[in-house]
């Protein structure tokens, strides 16, 4: 069945009658990923949006570009050596093309110097199938950059991005989200349009990040309590949110396998049965519970009500192949909440500075996904082997992508901190990103610079430059490098 | 002729006008490709029945001068920044003068 992704042909005239059959197939294929793509674009304008707009204004700019560049470094490391881990990775072990595993085949399609990845007449899928997957880690990593915002350094978010996006979440993916990954294979694993293996994995991986990176001068007060930077422009950042939502549809449509050729013509990634109308429903389904849930949980912010629309959709996307739609509404509702409480768990009682709650809404979200499949939808067999899927098999899932995540994070961050390359010195990050890294004129002067706002525990709405200055000042005046000291 | 490199695989035929090969698969549009399957820039020009089997020599090379600029420009975007965060933090350091604010976007410095 994975021939599906490298339909090949003996010669020319044999070909000819296979090719009649398949060839309609292969282009329907490769017009239905290229549409994905093209609308899975959407997911990287959102979050450019989303996170611009949370920023203060004088890291507006530096913002947006750590959301472009993140296309730049992704898609040379995710070509390179992405793809081969996808491909030769599945048994849990790596392996070479000429295995006797069944996955030789797309083993031998996942390396640079294939044939297979490049022009090639008799394999319309390998490129654009890894096109989709290659905006699926641009996504990944996208989902930690608005949580590092507004004081990580922009190449230390690259290369974070380029781990994350291009080895962390595709070595899962080989493992967990894939036809010959091995936690499928014997252990049912069940994670279809990729709850945990992309959300959860990535929101477990900023959490490692997050406990290196330090929060923001200025974000908690010295007795502990959080203080809220107000959004710059909250409207942008509820626009972004509907972007992704919109490109969500494409993610989710990319998701599945086109096997028209044989009935249902649908597969999920396991190449299990399914239709490309129930995951659209469970997807729909999954925002307005999302969105009630987040409404009522943070009792009608309009940042939490629109993540929890996200945080609804992920809790659900991991049995969208099998779901009822009723089922869906109730458990995006319910993750919505979950998400919503850990999110402000982790902001005030963890005290982590996760700018737009990203731990909350993707990773404890996405972890919740793969166990409500446990809980709701065991016994459905899973993959070429039909394992049935159990609640054993998902926290084995919990398990193994938990501390691949975390610790691959944490490493990761830990070494550049150590190199003094994570984090923006103080004096920057006061001066803000943008006047630093770019020029102090990239606004119009006659438009003016509003002072940036924020909410003290109390609720005290006061001006941040000036309270954040002093603290920083403190900082210095307590002892010790303010390199050093903050952050730590 | 090409003008400078010829990167077409020899698979790929140069025959002008040459007339449109067997059809009979209904994908071979054009005698000069009827034996090259994957025909990219470089590459060593696979067949129809090769599957994809990888390639070797020049494309190889190719790749690695790809992966030896994408090393380049991490490492390029990581000196480049830390040159200029640092320079920034030296001529501005905190406390030097308190009741002066930091430089804004929008306000010259």
């Amino acid at each position: 069945m994975i021939d599906v992704f490298l339909a090949q042909v003996t010669d020319v005239k044999d070909a000819a009658s296979a090719q009649a059959q398949t060839l309609d197939s292969a282009i329907l294929g490769e017009q239905f990923y290229f549409w994905t793509v093209v609308l899975m674009w959407l997911i990287h304008a959102g979050f450019m949006t989303y996170e611009a707009g949370v920023a203060r204004r004088k890291n507006v700019m530096a913002t947006a570009m750590k959301n472009i560049l993140t296309i730049a470094a992704v898609t040379p490391t995710f070509y390179y050596f992405g793809w081969w881990i996808y491909n030769c990775n599945q048994p849990g072990l790596p392996i070479g093309p000429n295995s006797s595993d069944f996955t030789a085949a797309a083993c031998q399609g996942g390396i640079p110097w294939s044939d297979a990845f490049g022009p090639n007449l008799t394999n319309n899928i390998n490129l654009i199938f890894f096109l989709a997957f290659l905006l699926f880690s641009w996504t990944t990593a996208s989902i930690m950059s608005g949580a590092l915002l507004e004081r990580v350094r922009l190449s230390a978010y690259l290369v974070l991005a380029a781990i994350l996006g291009s080895v962390v979440w595709i070595l899962d993916a080989a493992w967990g989200w894939s036809a010959g990954g091995w936690m499928t294979l014997r252990f049912g694993f069940h994670d279809s349009i990729a709850s945990a293996v992309v959300h959860g994995v990535s929101g477990a991986f900023t959490l490692g990040v997050l406990f290196n990176l330090g929060p923001r001068i200025g974000k908690y007060t010295k007795e502990g309590l959080a203080r809220t930077f107000r959004p710059n422009n909250l409207h942008i950042t509820l626009l972004g949110l509907m972007l992704i939502f919109t490109g969500f549809y494409a993610f989710y449509g990319a998701c599945l396998v086109i096997a028209s050729t044989s009935f249902p013509g649908w597969a999920t990634i396991y190449l299990s049965p399914t239709t490309l109308g129930s995951i659209t429903m469970v997807i729909t389904f999954g925002f307005a519970g999302g969105f009630t849930g987040g409404y009522f949980a943070s009792r009608g912010d309009p940042f939490w009500t629109v993540s929890g629309g996200l945080a609804g959709v992920i809790g659900v996307s991991a049995g969208a192949d099998v779901y009822a739609p009723t089922l869906a509404y109730l458990l995006s509702a319910l993750t919505a909440v979950c998400a919503v409480y850990a999110g402000n768990w982790i902001e005030t009682k963890g005290r982590v500075d996760d700018v737009v709650g990203a731990v909350g809404v993707h990773g404890v979200s996405g972890f919740l996904g793969i166990i409500w499949v446990g809980v709701f939808a065991a016994g459905y067999p899973t993959g070429v082997n039909n394992v049935d899927s159990s609640i054993w098999g998902q926290l084995l899932g919990v398990a193994t992508f938990v501390p691949l995540g975390f610790l691959s994070g944490w490493a990761s961050s830990w070494v550049l901190k150590k190199l003094n390359l994570l984090r923006v010195p103080p004096e920057v990050e006061i001066a803000g990103l943008d006047t630093v890294e770019y020029s102090p004129d990239i606004y119009l002067p006659e438009v003016g610079v509003r002072p940036a706002m924020l909410l003290e525990p109390d609720g005290t709405l006061v001006e941040a430059d000036a309270l954040i200055l002093e603290e920083a000042m403190e900082l210095m005046r307590d002892g010790g490098p303010p390199r050093e000291r903050v952050g730590t | 002729m090409p003008a400078i490199i010829n990167s077409a695989p020899d698979c790929v035929t140069h025959v002008e006008g040459a007339k449109p090969a067997d059809d009979i698969a209904d994908f071979i549009i054009q005698a000069n490709y009827q034996d090259c399957a994957g025909f990219m820039t470089f590459g060593p020009g696979s067949t129809y029945g090769d599957g994809g089997a990888g390639a070797a020599g020049a494309y190889m090379v190719l790749t690695w001068i790809g992966i030896a600029f994408m090393v380049a420009v991490f490492v390029a975007w990581v000196v480049f920044e830390n040159r200029r965060v640092l320079e920034f933090a030296a001529r501005n350091v905190i406390g030097l003068s308190p009741d002066k604010p930091p430089p804004q976007p929008g306000q010259t410095r």
